[in-house]
Order: C-alpha cells, then structure tokens, then sequence
C-alpha cells in the first residue's frame, strides 16, 4: 500500500513498475510525467553511485534513493543561483565552469574545491587538444560516446545488438568471398560445357 | 535479572565497554515486538528533561558521550580517506568523457531557474563531478548513521539524520522531510506533555496509528524504573526512534539484521 502511493507521489521514469504501466498510456499523464521526471537525474545513476561508497553486502532502500534524488537536484539549483548572481554582478551572461567552483566554494564546499579544480583544468587540456583533431574524427568520438551514455542511462541491449551487427558484418565477408571464387571455377566450366551443347543444338537444327 | 532476559545477542556480554548501549539496541529490538498498553509513558515524562541539540549526545553519561565522540571521528576520517581518494582519482583520470550523469539532464535543472541565461559546455561537466561527490559524500555519512544502529539497510531517516547534523546542508531541510528531524528534536526534551508526542511520529511514519508507535517504548519504561538507572532512562528514548521507523517503512529487500560486526568495529 505505502510503495504503490509512494511510487504515485514520486515518480521515476527508469523504474516505472506496474502500478504506474496503466497510468503511462495515457498521454497526460506521460507529458507530466515526463515533466516531473526531469526535475531529478536518473534514479539508476544516482544508485550507482551510492552503491561505489558502502559495504559490498550494504543496501539502499528505494525512498533514500529518491530523497537523494531530490537533495542533488536541490544542490543543482543552489549552486546555480549563487553562480548566477556573481555572473549578473560581473555583467556576463554565461555561467562557465569556474563560476560553478566558484560558487561551490562560496557555499561551504570546501573539500570540493581542489578536486573540480584539477577535474576542470584537465578537461580544459583534453577540450584544446580536441580542437587540434581533425572535425571528421572529433565527430565520429561523439557519436561512439553518445552509444556509450545511453547504453549506460538505460541499461538497454542496445551495445549487445552493436556488437552482434558487428559480428555478422564483418567476419562472415570473407567466407563468402572464398567461396565464390571457389565456386567460380566449376561454375564457369558448366558454363563452358552447356555453350557447347548449344552451339551443337543450333547447328544440328540448322543441319 | 531482567535486562539479561531479553538480552538475544551473546556477543554483548564480550563487549564491556559498550554494553549499556548494546543491551539498549537488544532490549529495544525485542520490546518492538510485543503488544503492551501505553501506561508507561506517563512515567517517562515525569523524568528531569534535558535539552540537547544532539539526541545521542547526554552530557551526563561520560560513557555514552565518549561513544558518540568515537563515531564521530571514525566518520571524519572516513571522510577525509574519501576526499584524499577522490583528488587522487582524478589525478590519475585519463577519460573525462564519460560522464556518471548524464549532463542534458543537468544542464535542464540547472536552467529551470528563469534567471539562468546562458550556460557554458564546461558547466555541466563540473556538475557531473560535483554532483557525483555530493552523492557520496551524503551517501556515505547515511552508512555510518545504519552502522550505528547495527542495520544494512540505508533508509531515508538515515539521509535525513545526516542532512540535519552538517551545517553545509542546510539548504536541503526544505527538501528534506521536517517531521523526523522534529522527533530527533523533541527526544531531547523527554518532559513533553503525552499528547504532543503521537503527532510528529504519525507524520514520520507516514499516517500509521498511533498506538503502532506508543507501543515499543512502553514496557521499556517499566524494568529499566524498577531496576533504578534514571541516567539511561534519558538516554535511551533516542535510541527507540530509529527502531520504531525501521520495521514501520517499507523494504524492498528485507532481510535479516546480523548484529556481529558491529561489536568488533566498535572495539
């Protein structure tokens, strides 16, 4: 009883159960939904990333999932505020990334500060040496990464069937390509032979 | 004689210098159990209350103190290994471009605030990180609220508890259900009139009966008066809280609740 009206109070687009199947078809509710599922990040990632800092055999139950849910998205928005309020003072109307340290710092964050000082700062490096590579391969990376993401948000076969596509492709080409040369050879001795009998037919009609 | 009774774990008699507290959590986990009318309560709030910000933390019991003071610096230095690691793994990182949120959705909240124009392609990378420290972070001071009370489970109290007790997370109290912080509150302060006491633990529990929530802390009253230790009656109404959310919330996955490592991490 608690689950299915909790699940109704908070709803999550990654674990929708069947309590909530009913209610998706209609397109309402999907559009609210929807609208109500982009106010957090995804229930699995935040999981996920739970779980990399407690015990092997510790647990988490579904509701501190979503209240954490809704703590990081709270964090999202104050950090944000305070790093648009510097950006207003200052009369720039773009929020970069040393504005979001920036603000981190301002709001208490202290042990945060070094660690996304130095994630930034590498990220400047690898983004210049991207500008040095070619657009056609800088183009191609994205796309392998966009596989990668949403392989990783939905869980889905999605890089399974990739990879099978990939197995059929390529390795079976050259099979076939040795067998039709292989086939080529008597083929084109039936070929020869049948030429034969119709040249002898023709001539045997003209005779 | 009678504590020793519902005494159910025998690593607690190896374990002297917590054993207050760890017959509490025994005494507290059998007394859940049992159906009793609500005539002790009347008793307990006759006791001299004493006004704590802290619910485990009674001046009183130098014992108790030195405990909660262990767990505390067990927490900060589990912190700090946490802060260390994560310098060093960013240090050494060589892929930035995977990121473990996904960053349109980030970049979404960040641009629900309508004072938000523009917002650079770096941002919601620092986000991605940051966000993915603060769920660890907050993650991580939840587990050593469950270790404490000898569960696996991380429950949403147990967020909420460790939201309530940094000061850098006040801006989620908002976010954060109100009710439960109120009873870590008002156990505090144990001179409470009776009928103020039901309201709070309804709304934390999520509209369950009252008489579900007297009930465990009833026949507790009764042997721990009789035996004469008024200095742990104080104590202990903090310590029942957390058993009278646990078994009332929802588990997806319940399971059994060992009480064997905790004695030795406590040592």
């Amino acid at each position: 009883m608690e689950d299915e009206s909790h699940n109704n109070t908070l709803p999550n687009g990654f674990n929708t159960g069947s309590p909530e199947s009913p209610f998706l078809k209609t397109s309402t509710t999907t559009t609210q939904h929807n609208k109500e599922q982009d106010r957090f990040l995804p229930i699995a990632n935040v999981g996920r990333i739970m779980k990399k800092v407690i015990p092997p055999n510790g647990k988490i139950s579904k509701d501190a999932k979503e209240t954490v849910q809704e703590c990081v998205s709270e964090f999202i928005s104050f950090v944000t505020g305070e790093a648009s309020d510097k950006c207003q003072r200052e009369k720039r109307k773009t929020i970069n990334g040393d504005d979001v340290i920036w603000a981190i710092t301002t709001l208490g964050f202290e042990d945060y500060v070094e660690p996304l000082k130095t994630y930034l700062q590498k990220y400047k490096e690898i983004e210049g040496e991207k500008l040095s590579i070619p657009k056609q391969m800088r183009s191609e990376q994205r796309l392998q990464q966009h596989h990668n993401n949403y392989h990783d948000q939905n869980n889905q076969p999605f890089n399974g069937a990739y990879a099978s596509s990939n197995l059929i492709s390529q390795p079976p080409y050259v099979p076939t390509d040795q067998k039709f040369s292989l086939t080529f050879s008597p083929n084109s001795i039936q070929s020869q032979l049948r030429q034969q009998d119709q040249i002898d037919s023709v001539g045997h009609w003209y005779e | 004689m009678q504590v020793h009774v519902y005494n159910n774990n025998a690593k607690m008699d190896q374990n002297q210098h917590v054993q207050p507290a760890q017959e509490a959590y025994g005494e507290n986990q059998y007394q859940s159990n049992p159906v009793t009318t609500p005539t002790v309560l009347p008793t307990q709030t006759s006791d001299s209350s004493l006004s704590s910000s802290y619910p485990r933390q009674h001046p009183n019991d130098p014992q108790l103190e030195a405990m909660y003071e262990l767990r505390q610096e067990r927490l900060q230095q589990q912190l700090n290994n946490f802060w260390a690691k994560q310098c060093q793994e960013i240090q050494e990182a060589t892929d930035l471009r995977t990121h473990s949120l996904p960053l349109a959705r980030i970049k979404k909240i960040m641009k629900s605030d309508e004072d938000v124009k523009l917002v650079s392609a770096e941002a919601p990378v620092v986000f991605a990180k940051a966000c993915e420290m603060f769920i660890m972070e907050l993650t991580l001071r939840a587990w050593a609220n469950v270790e404490e009370d000898q569960r696996k489970i991380i429950k949403k109290h147990d967020i909420a508890s460790s939201i309530s007790r940094a000061d850098v997370f006040d801006f989620l109290i908002d976010t954060v259900p109100r009710p439960l912080e109120n009873i870590l509150d008002q156990q505090g302060f144990v001179g409470l009139p009776t009928s103020t006491v039901p309201t709070p633990l309804n709304d934390a529990c999520y509209h369950n009966p009252p008489p579900q929530a007297l009930v465990p802390g009833n026949p507790y009253g009764s042997p721990r008066i009789a035996v004469g230790m008024p200095i742990l009656d104080q104590n202990h109404p903090g310590l029942q809280i957390h058993h009278f959310l646990t078994p009332m919330e929802p588990t997806p996955t319940p399971t059994p609740n060992p009480q064997n490592p905790s004695p030795s991490s406590d040592c």
